[in-house]
């Protein structure tokens, strides 16, 4: 073998291993931190009693309690399990139908020239740090929901509500909209077709095909809610009761933790750890249940954050168990149903003709009549007409329907008469029911005798009776019952969408002008410069070199970590392999985890047990952890996008695998990889709890090193707001946060746009904006 | 169009009803009350000096057993600092709440307490009857480095009980004169603890780099105040000997027993109030009352 081969095949087993070893690090820190929780945690929960620390609803921390000596205080945090179960609740009934409508209204309803910069402003929502919300809820809506409150106090569930929804909204809205785009063009379009309009192939088709994907949106954004910490601590009141009533004070458990955190003696921090590993529990079954719902692998509908690129329908085609091309009843193989026909329950299909339809005892087809009749009964009947039992099919026009009288000459080319032969108000494509209703009739459908439009599908007609609809031609109105009619709710659902994205897009520039119009003024050169004096005005300059400082060390972390994992996953592995599932578990599990427990582990392990204290470093790795799986998930992602054919080229062409990836992959997903970094540092510089107890809480002189205390902007605000003093510095604050964060943000989304394009370009797919 | 002109009429009706009902005066809002988190100094001190007639405090019943977390106002809010304290209440008219008295200004209004205003003199002689002390401490078993002993010294000495004076608290204690160091110092020390203490201390702070001229300039200084039981804590798992405790008040035996501590001012705790509020006074009883929800309208008193 020549030498280059021997080279290259070390390369290879070089870089597969650093590879393997980064996403292996992933494995570790998950089972890490639990193993580090638990061991922190159990010795509490022992010494407190399981029953009684989470079924107790009291509260009552002493920071003189001691494993070995007898408790002073209590702890029992069953109001604050219901206190974030109600927080959490609330959230997602806000953010869930905000999200879920502006969902539908960006996938459907959005004007083409808007929705890509729309879809940008939603996104970032998302991006606006915690503390920011927090701030603006604070000034803002406490003031306002003050007024309806009995004590003039505005905080309490509603308030936390309110702001942990408009936090969750990104989330549900990513997701359901994927799930919306996901699905197949063909059901939105037959609906069409058969007559329905606009919202209603949306809300009658769209989105039950995408539920599963809504809902897992949903789960999402309630996992997302439980962990929210710094935005809820400042709108709570915290008081450690059982909520009752919109403004009532409460108490969350990462609030619980946040609050306490600072000052807890020996036993006193094993419950607040303890109280962090039940709420990772919480988060993990909900992620379970995100999972389960979501949909894996085999065959099924796929759905990713991205934006369906990984989309594939089912080989069969199925959807809910219809065909494509033919109705069924639940009693009948679908195989056998012919495009065009319909059946009730009894009759075998491939006897339905393509311009037949039955109703019950009446009619073409009923169940007494075997096929044959059918046939005989159908000859006579060209495409001109339906036929009632009393007719002759020759008296049949050619457009038209008989009602029981015969009466044909009033029936209009397009319409069905009703009993008393009220044919003006036939709309064209309708057919009425026995009030003459037509509002309620579907432009595609037939009516059933519920007037129900819900069973109507793309490719076929049922109703939950399963009967075939009753058509109003020719039956003389025996059958239909007098029911009325059921509202079409789906221009109601249009009308939500338009103002649910309305209330996202002026909730996130109320936001940013609020924050910006404050603080703009402020922006001085005392505060953005100025040295840091022990009871002086303050100084901002420290925060913004910590931050930096936080920055530059987690991203030299975390970033080759996450990036070589998410090499791993996308290159070198069999995709659904069990270690890849492994791997990908664990580091959704990661991403899952709140960062409040971040916070509390990168306390417990960096500053105590490894001796770092309070300090940038301890800040920079409790944050670098936080911030691998979203690296993961975000380089995977543009990994993936990248086409097979690019790969497969340069193997043709002779490229080991190692070289196709540094020279062929990674070049072109760098836009998707730089977006994915760019996230990250946006998420390193707005979060606050994981730095609040690792890096420092206060407002502090310059940092001199990494061993040094810092405070980065975003605590920084949070000290400021908690004081409330210096309410102009606050602003400057939030001010300069938010433009970093806002930034960072939309260079990202224009570097995956520039992705999407560039990679539009070779590959055949079309991919979505 | 009607549907949207008929929703168009009733957001206005609720936002004009809304309006009118806040602007209404006979319908008067139950008493905010303002307390501080647990780990709080000023909370522990409050909570042991407000009683009602029986004899219990918000702290421990007249037998010695300890309140539940339950004897509070269920609408009982919780801050972590004594700023957010006073923002809260500058913010609401029917509010109420408790600070130390050197951080109040003029955005809020101090109540007397059974007939006495608090002031320097009147928590001397004792008339005034909530005050409590500020305690510094440091770690017995480690040796404090030099830049924290000579700074621990400096506290120690009347040039601070100066600043004490200053800046509205109370002398305590016989000091004495404090001498600026011969070599240069350098390293830091560790602030950790009371909010109520934190304007004080860095006022120390300044004075102290001036009385310690140049031998001083070296040392860095990281003040960082969650309140006075991580204070506590911190001084209590010091093991570099540069962390000194802040509390607001007095430490618990077993502290004591595990810290050197000194007292070097004391500190009236006001009860104040947003400044159009129309009461001026309020007995011990009363306030009991209102932090236990027997009193839920200013009305009442």
């Amino acid at each position: 073998m020549s030498r280059s081969i021997i080279k290259t095949k070390y390369k290879e087993k070089f870089f597969k291993s650093v590879f393997a070893a980064a996403a292996v690090f992933s494995i570790l820190a998950v089972v890490s931190i639990i193993v580090f929780l638990f061991y922190s945690g159990f010795p509490a929960i022992r010494k407190i009693g399981f029953f009684e620390f989470i079924f107790n609803a009291e509260w009552k921390s002493s920071s003189a309690d001691t494993y070995a000596d007898p408790l002073f205080g209590s702890y029992g945090i069953l109001t604050m399990i219901v206190g974030s179960i109600y927080a959490s609740v609330g959230a997602v009934l806000i953010g869930g139908g905000l999200g879920f409508f502006t969902a539908v209204f960006l996938s459907r309803f959005c004007p083409r020239k808007l929705k890509k910069i729309l879809t940008q402003a939603v996104n970032l929502l998302a991006g606006i740090p915690s503390v920011i919300y927090g701030f603006f809820g604070m000034r803002v809506l406490l003031p306002a929901l003050g007024i309806f409150s009995a004590n003039g106090d505005g905080g309490g569930i509603l308030a936390v509500s309110i702001v942990l929804g408009i936090m969750i909204m990104p989330t549900v809205t990513a997701l359901s909209k994927s799930s919306l785009d996901a699905v197949d063009k063909s059901y939105y379009e037959g609906s069409l077709a058969l007559g329905a309009n606009e919202e209603q192939s949306v809300f009658k088709v769209l989105v039950p095909a995408a539920k599963s994907g809504i809902f897992a949106s949903l789960v999402l954004g309630t996992g997302r809610a439980i962990g929210e910490t710094m935005a809820v601590v400042m709108l709570a009141g915290n008081n450690a009761v059982f909520p009752e009533g919109l403004f009532a004070s409460f108490r969350t458990m990462t609030a619980n933790i946040v609050l306490e955190m600072s000052y807890a003696g020996e036993l006193q921090m094993g419950a607040l750890v303890a109280t962090g590993v039940v709420l990772t529990f919480f988060i993990l079954v909900i992620n379970i249940c995100f999972n389960v719902l979501k949909g894996d692998g085999k065959g099924k509908k796929k759905i990713t954050l991205s934006g369906g690129k990984r989309a594939d329908a089912s080989k069969s085609g199925e959807v809910d168990g219809i065909p494509k091309n033919g109705f069924l009843n639940d009693k009948t193989d679908a195989d056998g149903i012919p495009k065009n026909g319909f059946l009730n329950d009894k009759t075998d299909i491939e006897s339905i003709r393509k311009n037949a339809f039955s109703e019950n005892g009446q009619g073409i087809l009923n169940s007494q009549v075997g096929v044959s009749a059918f046939e005989n009964g159908i000859k006579g009947i060209q495409d001109k007409g339906f036929l009632n039992a009393e007719n002759d099919i020759e008296n049949i026009p050619k457009s038209g329907f008989l009602n029981a009288e015969n009466d044909i000459e009033n029936i209009p080319k397009n319409g069905f008469l009703n009993a008393e032969n009220d044919i003006e108000n036939i709309p064209k494509n309708g057919f009425l029911n026995a009030e003459n209703n037509i509002e309620s009739i579907p432009k595609s459908g037939f009516l059933s005798e519920k007037n129900d439009g819900h069973g109507i599908q793309k490719s076929g007609f049922f109703q939950s009776g399963k009967e075939i609809p009753n058509t109003r031609g020719g039956s003389g109105g025996g059958q239909n019952a007098a029911k009325k009619p059921k509202k079409d709710l789906s221009k109601i659902g249009k009308r939500a969408s338009y103002a649910a994205a309305a209330i996202g897009i002026f909730s996130l520039l109320s936001i940013v002008f609020f924050v910006l119009a404050n603080g703009l003024p402020y922006m001085n050169a005392s505060l953005l410069f100025g040295k840091f004096e022990y009871g002086g005005d303050p100084s901002i300059a420290s925060s913004v070199v910590s931050t930096g400082m936080l920055v530059l060390l987690s991203s030299v972390i975390a970033f080759p970590i996450g990036i070589g994992a998410a090499i791993y996953l996308a290159e070198y592995t069999a995709k659904g392999g069990v270690f890849v599932r492994i791997i990908r578990l664990t580091v959704d599990t990661l991403g899952g985890i709140p960062s409040i427990v971040y916070g509390l582990f990168g306390m417990v392990f960096f500053c105590d047990l490894l001796g770092l204290g309070t300090s940038v470093l301890a800040g920079c790795l409790t944050v670098s952890l936080m911030i691998i799986p979203t690296t993961v998930r975000g380089t995977e992602e543009a990994l993936l996008a990248v086409p097979d054919s690019l790969r497969e080229g340069a193997y043709a062409l002779g490229d080991s695998r190692i070289g196709t990836i540094f020279k062929v992959v990674i070049p072109s997903a760098l836009p998707g990889i730089f977006a994915a970094v760019l996230l990250g540092i946006g998420r390193m510089a707005a979060e606050s709890a994981p730095v609040l107890f690792t890096m420092g809480a206060s407002l502090k002189p310059m940092p001199t090193g990494y061993k040094s205390s810092g405070t980065t902007l975003a605590v920084a605000l949070y000290a400021l707001s908690r004081e409330g003093l210096h309410v102009n510095e606050a602003y400057a604050c939030a001010c300069i946060l938010i433009l970093i964060v806002l930034t960072l943000n939309v260079i990202s989304t224009l570097l995956v746009s520039k992705l999407q394009k560039k990679l539009a370009g070779i590959t055949a797919k079309k991919l979505k904006a | 169009m009607k549907k949207l002109v008929k929703i168009i009429l009733v957001v206005l009706c609720v936002v004009v009803g809304a309006a009118g009902l806040s602007a209404c005066t006979w319908w008067e809002k139950d008493i905010l009350v303002i307390a501080r988190t647990a780990g709080s100094g000023t909370r522990d001190a409050f909570d042991t000096l407000i009683k009602n007639e029986a004899g219990d405090s918000l702290a421990k019943k007249a037998d010695g057993t300890a309140q539940g977390s339950g004897v509070f106002v269920k609408t009982l809010v919780e801050q972590d600092n004594t700023a957010s304290v006073m923002t809260k209440v500058a913010a609401n008219e029917n509010s109420i709440g408790y600070i130390s008295l050197g951080s109040v200004n003029e955005t809020v209004k101090v109540l007397s307490v059974n007939g006495v205003a608090p002031s320097s003199e009147t928590v001397l002689d004792g008339s005034y009857a909530l005050k409590r002390p500020f305690v510094l401490a440091t770690n017995k078993t480690t040796a404090l480095s030099d830049a924290a002993a000579d700074f621990a010294a400096y506290l120690n000495s009347t040039e601070a009980q100066a600043i004490v004076e200053a800046n509205g608290y109370v002398q305590f204690g016989q000091h004495v004169g404090y001498a600026a160091p011969a070599e240069v110092l350098g390293g830091t020390v560790k602030l950790r603890g009371s909010t109520s203490v934190e304007p004080l201390m860095s006022k120390l702070i300044a004075d102290y780099k001036v009385k310690g001229g140049a031998s001083v300039s070296g040392i860095t200084f990281d003040l960082d105040a969650q309140g006075s039981s991580a204070g506590i804590t911190a001084a209590k798992n010091d093991q570099e000997g540069n962390v000194i405790g802040m509390s607001s008040s007095a430490l618990k035996a077993a502290d004591e027993a595990a810290l050197n501590s000194f007292t070097i001012a004391l500190d009236a705790v006001a009860i104040i109030v947003h400044n159009k509020n129309k009461v001026d006074n309020l007995t011990i009883a009363q306030i009991f009352g209102i932090y236990t929800g027997s009193i839920t309208k200013f009305s009442k008193i």
